[in-house]
């Protein structure tokens, strides 16, 4: 009787195995958001104007088929598709003939459609006018304040609705993937709203009025050109706010700056057009294309993935392996919106642009109106890396430490004696349980034992608030790798799109490719970030701390397949920002570093700001375009002087826009730290007592020669700045200082004004 | 009670495993955001702990200057930028081969003129389309490697024809010879160099006076001796025919060359299709022989990689190369982009670029075609002929500094260099150069000057700076200073050591005093000498003592654990990211345990009359003369340096001799076998552990597969509820 029930109970247990080896991989069918429905009729709003405001009128054209922007003041139209082509009429039998339209459909296209076959993954686009408006296929319907197009396709079964809202300065083109409709053989994964709005044609070449502005890193102008040698147009595209850390990434082949600011556009001669993406922007990827000989324009524009992806190496039978994304099952339910705002005279440039954005960033309420108070000297002190200690073989974990607590203050007692200064930024990085190495989330809000006793860090916050120092303790509250802190490595991970849990590993060196060598990592899942968050401010309060750093919670973003609102990196702004700003509320200073624009605006210091762009061969030059955003209203600086390739050139940087300086620095140095992977610690020692050297010197004398110029334009904001040569660059602040700053290597002179080669002249001071 | 103890115990073990099979080291956090290039700089650290080659980030020597596209070269759509060369005079001549063009740049890389045909005297037009290398002499002449067009045009800077070098008409030149010149060099002399596209041969050398000399250098075909063996069966046995349908191996040919100052030509191979060559660079003497102290050195990128999605292999190919003066050469890899720079002793010091086929930011490649260098300006310039550019990269003050004190270094001015080294300390910590640089001086002022504390100094420094010949230099010399002084000390205690053991025998011996008086132990003790007598006594007396061999197996995991880990400097080669205590373990007793078994299994189906216990026992007591080699190998390498530690091998070699000596006899005895049977049962004894190991690996494949199949399972169970 025993023997029988024991063996019904494992032909239980075995059906239930195997009920769920049949549902491996298939834990939730994949199913379109809404079916497409044909129409039968189509209908349409005659030309009328369907919004206004005292400067614009928001127009529908059905003679044109397109949306008009009027702008009142000016007698100027404005809209997605460029003044050329705006009265120009697509004309087909041209093109059937071989012979080249002058306008192709993509130029008329309020939106592209990026989709894929759900059956073999091959992914495609269709535009809109080709697709849905030249064939009839469309509807148009008045809303409050502007209009819906709503594009039909019927060969893919899909339907996009595209919302056109006039706002006070300009029109906002949206779409809301929830009122999207498929069927189930073609989904979409992406939308490009109003490609050609901030475009520029490829006739104005070489001339200095006409150019794109993308906001590669610090930002960077590209001027269009039109290479001979090359049948293809030049597009690069880069994410905004980086890649999304969830993603496997099978190479990093180049390094590359971060998309920081949701903001482009472009400038023809005294017009332009400024686009701010005001949704969605995690999702969206900005393109700059250059010299397209197709359509005959260069253009920057927003393709939006509103649908999260992972990516996977298949095996195929055929033995060819291949990479294949696999996508995720539903939308974002975020809505993507892009901004367009009209620029005239001497605010159609990147200036004029960084002012609309920073008038935004103030309307929203994440930038403050008040001055900012900027900090000179920026120090980061890093405590230390792991390592293993062997006893008679078995290993045991250790600290390899670089800076202890009682280091870290004599240094920045050091530093303030000899610079003189009264305030300095000084931010503590890798003091936590696993030192600047993965481990407990947080580094498990403690300090590692071998960095000093709680009572050396009371000590230094107590000296810190006492003598002017504004002390930040850095907390990695997006990464890592064991269980700790309230967030365990079994349900703590965030999830991929395709439902596992992420593991990642670092890039090598010289590969390029992850290490297995450094060991993988997780991401916290977003569910977590308020109590992760919470604990943070906790201790900060515990140790009376003043001032906390962020430096991945600013400068990274990720989705988490675990909720649907975290789709495709959806909200991440929003979350990262009430977190910064509850600190900012509770009485605690944040610094970032590198942040994003939505969390610059909300930190009060920021670290390793963005000077330069990714450096495409095809951008003709770099602008300050973020410390234009920014200065007056945030305190930063650029990235260590100490660890730049050359001091000299970092130093101009922060000159041409008023930053402060940062240096990374360690109290002490151990050859064995050469093994780590990590690339602070080999410029970084303050001062070495036995060899006589350490960056003291250098810090004392760059902070002497700087001090009175910064001072003269500190908390001013960027009133203008242009390029006079590819070396020369002047910046105006808004009280009256200009500063030249020359990167050749020729002295420039022009008029009274002469700057030494690689300095830098100040008027105005 | 004895349950709990069991209980915890097994736990202790199970913990004591799991602590030595997984370092919980942390992951390293990512590279903090330092800088403003598209790429990594990093170099790489020799004998850096247990490792040949350690890549490290370091201080870039190099910064992307000015980057020149196709609309600055005003290239049209036939063009391609192939080579360049920088003139004496600073003016960087471009070769645009598919627009057949020569560009001019001025000491900024100014765009300045440029010619797109060679005039003859006859007034005719010589275009050179499709021409693949440029080279420009001390007198400003230009010559076109005119690959096509199968000749290589010298003209003078304004595209005046001065003559052409074609396919010499000479007994030398073999057959059907396919003349097609890719790159040409000239040397200080007048002795022009010109690469032919596929030709094996070697360099075509022509004299000053346009003489046709013959071939100059080639690469050589590595025999290896199955290669040997079988060109010798097919000359034996194979007719004229058929050996003419066999593929034959041919040395791989030179991708590009260069001519120094000094008129020394360096030449660089591109793809080998191996992970490891020391000859992808050369520095030819005139003989045509290579002069780079480049035995044991690899040119090849460490980590090898490979396509991420397809999994191939990464070859390297060094498709460019140019020196200075100071013997360092700079070379660039086709592959991935990368600019490598060496000194004259073959270590790398620097890499920089990249882009691996893809790069389209400023300092990255997609398909780099050629390197030049700057002699003036110490630039180097790349040019890329997918993308049709030209790329300079600047030299930083710090790049300056350590070439400069690596040069001194390495012609013996250590101290001239002392304040270089310094200088690029101060900046870049993880510069092993520096390290070794100034321990090298340290050691030479501490030597003349008779001064410890430099020598202390070098030792430390040398140590830093894994410089294992200069520490051994330097360790000598305290090591001597400190005997010199101590001599007489020395001398008393070796007297007094040697007197008191000779006393200790003596006394022993005449009154019959046994110190140990356990017999287990006694015999354990005696057993180095006695090994015969005392098995025979361990098997007739049932003298095993388990707690006894416990002890010498620890002692052997300890002492093989204290060999790797606290050798001396000269001698350790410790990686701490590699070490596996558990490896150890099993190397040490998991392997007297396996013999045990497989032994004692083989053994009682054979008619052996061992007893698993004093099989242990046998194994054991075996061990004891590797233990006492274990000992003086960590004793010796601590005093001694590497060349007077020849010896420690000869006692390696004699301990393990001895070791098997013991264990052979012990068997024998505790068996009862002949000599034949115990060798026949050894040999079954070895394929017993071969088993054994089969079965274990078989069941841990087993479990893990099942560990795979639970978490799957579980994992299923987390998504659907």
């Amino acid at each position: 009787m025993k023997l029988k029930r024991i063996i019904s109970l494992l032909l239980c247990f075995a059906l239930c195995c195997g009920l769920l080896l049949v549902t491996v991989g298939c834990s939730e069918k994949r199913a379109a958001e809404q079916a497409f429905t044909p129409l039968e009729k189509y209908e349409r709003l005659d030309t009328t104007c369907v919004a206004e405001n005292d400067r614009y009128s928001l127009i529908w054209s059905a003679e044109r088929k397109c949306v008009v922007l009027y702008d009142k003041v000016m007698d100027y139209e404005w809209s997605y598709i460029p003044e050329e082509a705006l009265n120009t009429s697509y004309d087909y039998s041209i093109d059937e003939e071989g012979a080249t339209a002058t306008i192709r459909p993509q130029v008329k296209s309020p939106i592209i459609v990026h989709y894929y076959n759900t059956g073999n993954f091959q992914t495609d686009e269709t535009n809109a006018f080709a697709m849905s408006i030249d064939k009839g296929k469309y509807t148009v319907t008045p809303t409050e304040n502007g209009l819906i197009m709503t594009c039909y396709f019927p060969d893919r079964e899909l339907t996009v609705p595209v919302e056109f809202t006039l706002n006070e300065n300009g029109v906002d083109v949206s779409v809301d993937p929830t009122k999207i409709e498929e069927n189930e053989l073609y989904n979409i994964y992406g939308i490009t709203l109003a490609p050609f709005f901030c475009s520029v044609s490829n006739k104005d070449v070489n001339k200095d009025d006409y150019y794109l502005f993308t906001p590669s890193g610090s930002g960077a102008v590209v001027r269009p050109t039109v290479d001979d040698t090359r049948e293809a147009a030049v597009e690069v595209t880069e994410t905004v706010y980086g890649a999304d850390a969830n993603l496997t990434q099978f190479e990093k082949k180049t390094l590359a700056e971060t998309v920081r600011m949701p903001v482009y556009g472009a400038v023809n001669g005294d017009k332009g057009v400024c686009a701010i993406i005001k949704d969605g922007a995690e999702m969206a990827r900005v393109v700059t294309t250059i010299g397209q000989k197709f359509t005959g324009y260069s253009y920057v524009s927003t393709s939006f993935h509103i649908r999260g992806y992972q990516e996977v190496v298949q095996n195929l039978f055929t033995a060819s392996i291949i990479k294949t994304r696999l996508y995720a099952d539903a939308f974002t339910p975020d809505k993507i919106n892009v901004g367009f705002y009209p620029l005239y005279g001497e605010d159609a440039s990147y200036v004029g642009m960084a002012e609309t954005y920073r008038n935004y960033l103030t309307e929203e309420g994440y930038l403050k109106a008040e001055k900012s108070n900027d900090s000179l000297l920026n120090l980061k002190l890093v405590g230390g890396i792991e390592t293993t200690e062997f006893h008679f073989g078995i290993p045991s974990d250790a600290m390899l430490v670089a800076t202890t607590v009682k280091q870290a203050q004599s240094i920045i007692k050091d530093v303030k004696g000899k610079t003189g200064l009264e305030s300095i930024n000084a931010n503590l990085i890798g003091f936590g349980k696993n030192g600047n190495d993965i481990g407990v989330v947080a580094g498990g809000y403690a300090l590692g034992k071998d960095f000093g006793k709680e009572a050396d860090l009371e000590k230094l916050i107590k000296y810190s608030k006492n003598n002017g120092i504004n002390l930040y303790m850095n907390f990695d509250m997006l990464r890592f790798k064991s269980s700790g802190g309230g967030v365990n490595t079994t349900f703590g991970k965030a999830e991929s799109a395709t439902g596992s849990f992420t593991e990642l590993e670092y890039t090598g060196l010289n590969s390029r490719q992850p290490d297995k060598t450094l060991g993988k990592y997780f991401l916290v899942t977003r569910t977590k970030f308020s109590d992760v968050a919470a604990n943070i401010e906790k201790t900060a309060k515990d140790w009376k701390l003043t001032g906390v750093s962020l430096d991945t919670l600013t400068s990274i973003s990720y989705s988490d397949y675990a909720e649907k609102e975290y789709y495709a990196r959806a909200n991440f702004d929003k979350q990262a920002s009430a977190i910064l700003a509850q600190f900012g509320e509770n009485g605690l200073n944040v610094a970032g570093s590198d942040a994003n624009g939505y969390a610059a605006a909300l930190c009060t210091h920021v670290y390793d700001v963005p000077t330069q762009s990714s450096k495409y061969r095809s951008f003709t030059y770099d602008v300050p375009f973020y410390q234009i955003v920014f200065k007056g209203s945030v305190s930063m600086s650029g990235t260590s002087i100490n660890l730049s390739t050359n001091e000299k050139v970092n130093l101009l940087k922060a000159v041409e826009s008023g930053l402060g300086l940062t240096y990374t620095l360690v109290g002490q140095y151990n050859t064995n730290l050469v093994s780590s992977a990590q690339n602070v610690f080999y410029g970084s020692v303050y001062w070495d007592e036995t060899i006589e050297l350490g960056v003291r010197d250098s810090i004392v004398e760059t902070v002497a020669g700087y001090k009175d110029y910064f001072n003269s334009v500190n908390g001013a904001k960027i009133a203008d700045h242009k390029v006079i040569t590819q070396d020369v660059r002047v910046t105006t602040f808004d009280n009256g200082v200009t500063v030249y700053v020359n990167y050749g290597n020729r002295d420039y002179t022009d008029g009274d004004i002469t700057v030494a080669a690689g300095g830098y002249t100040v008027k105005g001071a | 009670m004895k349950k709990i103890q069991k209980l915890l115990l097994r736990v202790l073990v199970c913990a004591l495993a799991v602590l030595m099979l997984v370092p919980t080291i942390g992951v390293s956090a990512e590279l903090s955001k330092t800088d403003e290039m598209s790429y990594e700089a990093y170099t790489y650290w020799y004998e850096f702990s247990g490792h040949s080659r350690k890549i490290v980030a370091n201080k870039p020597m190099y910064n992307t200057g000015k980057v020149l596209t196709s609309i600055d070269l005003e290239c049209s759509g036939a063009s391609t930028i192939e080579d360049s060369h920088v003139s004496i005079s600073g003016i960087t001549y471009v070769l645009d081969g598919g627009g057949s063009r020569v560009i001019t740049l001025d000491e900024d890389y100014n765009n300045e003129v440029a010619f797109s045909y060679v005039l003859d005297k006859d007034g005719s037009k010589l275009y050179f389309t499709k021409a693949k290398g440029i080279f420009v002499d001390d007198d400003e002449n230009i010559y076109i490697a005119d690959t096509y067009h199968g000749r290589v045009i010298k003209c003078d800077t304004k595209g005046n024809l001065i003559r052409l070098y074609t396919l010499p008409d000479s007994h030398l030149i073999p057959t059907g010879f396919n003349y097609q010149p890719v790159k040409v060099a000239v040397d200080h002399k007048g002795y022009v160099y010109i690469l032919s596209n596929g030709s094996y041969y070697g360099a075509i050398l022509y004299s000053p006076e346009d003489e046709f000399l013959g071939f100059y250098g080639s690469n050589d075909v590595p025999a290896t001796l199955v290669q040997a063996f079988t060109t010798l069966w097919n000359r034996l046995f194979m007719n004229n025919a058929k050996r003419s349908e066999m593929t034959r191996s041919l040395p791989y040919t030179f991708s590009d060359l260069w001519v120094d100052h000094e008129g020394f030509v360096y030449t660089a191979t591109g793809t080998t299709n191996k992970m490891s060559e020391s000859s992808q660079l050369k520095r030819l003497n005139p003989g045509g022989t290579n002069i780079l102290p480049s035995s044991g050195v690899n040119f090849v990128e460490e980590n090898v990689m490979s396509d991420p999605i397809k999994k191939t292999a990464r070859f390297q190919s060094l498709i460019g190369v140019a020196a200075d003066d100071d013997g360092f050469m700079y070379a660039i890899d086709a592959h991935y982009g990368r600019v490598y720079v060496f000194d004259a002793e073959c270590n790398m010091i620097t890499a920089f670029g990249g882009g691996l086929k893809e790069g389209n930011q400023d300092g990255t490649f997609y398909n780099p075609s050629s390197i030049s260098y700057n002699y003036a300006t110490q630039d180097v310039i790349i040019t890329d002929n997918s993308q049709d550019t030209v790329t300079v990269f600047n030299i930083t003050e710090h790049g300056k500094l350590l070439k400069s004190a690596q040069a001194k270094t390495i012609v013996g001015d250590y101290e001239e260099a002392m304040e270089e080294w310094e200088q690029v300390l101060a900046v870049d910590r993880n510069c092993q150069m520096a390290y070794a640089g100034l321990a090298k001086a340290y050691y030479v002022m501490g030597e003349t000057g008779n001064n410890a504390e430099y020598i202390n100094k070098a030792i430390e420094l040398s140590k830093q700076g894994y410089d294992r010949e200069t520490y051994a230099l330097a360790f000598k010399s305290v090591r001597t200073e400190w005997i010199r002084q101590n001599f007489t000390w020395i001398i008393i205690l070796a007297v007094l050591l040697i007197a008191a053991v000779i006393f200790l025998l003596v006394y022993t011996t005449k009154h019959q005093v046994r110190l140990i008086k356990n017999e287990r132990i006694h015999l354990a003790t005696t057993m180095l000498t006695h090994p015969f007598d005392n098995f025979r006594e361990i098997k007739e007396k049932g003298l095993t003592s388990i707690p006894i061999c416990l002890v010498i197996i620890a002692l052997y995991y300890v002492f093989d654990v204290m060999e790797t880990t606290l050798g001396g400097f000269s001698f350790t080669y410790f990686d701490p990211s590699s070490y596996n205590a558990l490896l150890i373990l099993a190397k040490t007793a998991g392997l007297v345990i396996l013999w045990t078994v497989a032994n004692w299994g083989v053994c009682t189906l054979l008619g052996g009359k061992g007893k698993m216990k004093e099989i242990f026992t046998v194994i054991s007591y075996s061990l004891i003369p590797s233990l006492i080699g274990s000992v003086v190998y960590v004793v010796c390498t601590n005093v001694l340096v590497p060349e007077e530690a020849a010896f420690l091998n000869i006692l390696t070699v004699i301990c393990t001799g001895y070791t098997l000596l013991m264990l052979a006899a012990g068997s024998i005895i505790v068996h009862d076998f002949s000599l034949g049977r115990f060798i026949w049962t050894t040999i079954l004894t070895l394929l017993g552990c071969a088993i054994v190991v089969f079965l274990l690996i078989a069941v841990a494949v087993l479990l893990q597969q099942t560990g795979g199949f639970i978490a799957t399972i579980y994992s299923e169970i987390l998504k659907l509820f």
